[in-house]
């Protein structure tokens, strides 16, 4: 009698759990589907679809230098995606990747034992990670960056943490991307405060700001697809899928927070600080949106 | 002579007008920086803030004592530019979500 009602219990508290999980995720996987329906028709024929999507682009232009139709794995090469001309200009700077270097670097930094004599490994014994990352810590109730789980092992072993952003951890970063490649996006929104975190940073993504009034959404959504003088501007969606980069502006490589922090501060903001909750609220936002698309970074950008 | 004290009345009236116009002015150096540090602040808390406020402000502060009357102008613009930040993102707040894809 005990062991059937222990049984009954047991169902019933797990059957809750998958109900309410499902509940946390359901305004975001709606927003999800309807952001990737929005880039898939956008891009599905640009030259029939001027006059809704892309009216002040001359024709010539959409017919000669847009690439289409994009499939969803496409969007993993941000503003490569769609403009021919960047395209094949970047395809001629990977011949030799700029970032290959870095990448070396931080494969032997992952490997190089700690004071302790442990090495990276013992925390990331499979670096295929990245494509769980940033995710939601119940435990800790917060959003855990890869960047925050690279310098919490180096702390775990007795290093100090290394800066946030670029340097020494964005190579680690990198080198843990190279080995994620090709894994799908799969970022959860385990619980109520989690879809709070998501909603966050969905707010910071629409929201108008800055002396500029603009939002992420006005550049990468609704301009996406069009360019500013002779900069493609990339799609939202896929995004995060070729972080860190390394862009030519820098001269190095950069995390996908060093990227948002740069694009909030361009809108006439004040730039946040790496790691700040908005920060974070915004990488989880954004990379939920690129859900199930294969991870392809470290890559080049200008 | 009659006509000289109208225009001067005039001027002075509207001299006067436009200062009081101004909801961000404030009297003394300490009024205006602490005045502008208020409204940064909570600009800043609420992450609206725009880039440039904070170095006026600390332009301002470091013109306190050297030059009141140019930190006071200073403080002012700080205070005007994070109130309109505050204005705006309360604008923004009712539309944001008309932005989102559906």
């Amino acid at each position: 009698m005990l062991k059937k009602l222990i049984k009954i219990v047991a169902i019933s508290m797990i059957s809750t759990t998958i109900v309410f999980a499902a509940n946390f995720n359901a305004q975001a996987e709606k927003d999800r589907k309807a952001f990737v329906d929005y880039f898939l028709k956008k891009f599905e024929n640009p030259v029939a679809n001027r006059d809704k999507y892309f009216p002040y682009v001359p024709l010539k232009e959409l017919k000669k230098d847009y690439i289409y139709p994009l499939k969803f794995q496409d969007f993993q090469d941000g503003p490569l995606s769609w403009y021919r001309p960047s395209k094949e200009q970047f395809a001629e700077i990977n011949d030799f990747p700029p970032y290959e270097i870095p990448v070396d670097d931080g494969e032997e930094l992952f490997n190089k034992p700690f004071a302790n004599g442990k090495t990276y490994a013992s925390c990331f014994p499979n670096p295929a990670i990245k494509q769980n990352y940033p995710y939601y810590d119940v435990h800790r109730d917060e959003i855990v960056t890869i960047g925050m789980a690279v310098n919490e092992c180096r702390v775990i072993n007795g290093e100090k943490p290394l800066k946030y952003g670029k340097g020494d951890l964005a190579k680690v970063v990198a080198y843990l991307a190279v080995k994620s490649r090709g894994k799908k996006i799969d970022i959860k929104i385990p619980n109520e405060n989690a879809a709070k975190a998501y909603e966050a940073g969905k707010k910071l993504f629409y929201k108008q700001r800055g002396y500029l009034a603009i939002s992420c959404n006005e550049c990468h959504v609704k301009s996406a697809g069009k360019r500013i003088r002779a900069e493609a501007l990339s799609p939202a969606l896929g995004a995060t899928t070729q972080m860190p980069v390394y862009r030519i502006k820098w001269g190095g490589l950069g995390t996908l927070q060093r990227r948002l922090a740069g694009c909030v501060k361009d809108t006439g903001s004040e730039k946040p600080k790496m790691q700040s909750k908005p920060l974070k609220e915004l990488a989880y936002f954004l990379t939920y949106m690129s859900n199930g698309m294969k991870l392809f970074g470290p890559d080049t950008r200008k | 002579m009659k006509k000289l004290i109208l225009i001067s009345t005039i001027t002075v009236a509207f001299l006067a007008g436009c200062a009081m116009n101004n909801p961000y002015a404030s009297n003394g150096v300490d009024n205006a920086i602490a005045n502008a540090q208020a409204k940064y602040n909570k600009a800043h808390s609420q992450m609206v803030a725009w880039k440039n406020t904070k170095k006026v402000l600390e332009k301002a502060k470091k013109l306190a004592k050297s030059n009141p009357k140019k930190a006071i102008a200073l403080a002012n613009e700080a205070a005007y530019e994070a109130q309109t930040a505050l204005d705006q993102s309360a604008e923004f707040e009712k539309t944001w979500r008309a932005e989102v894809p559906k």
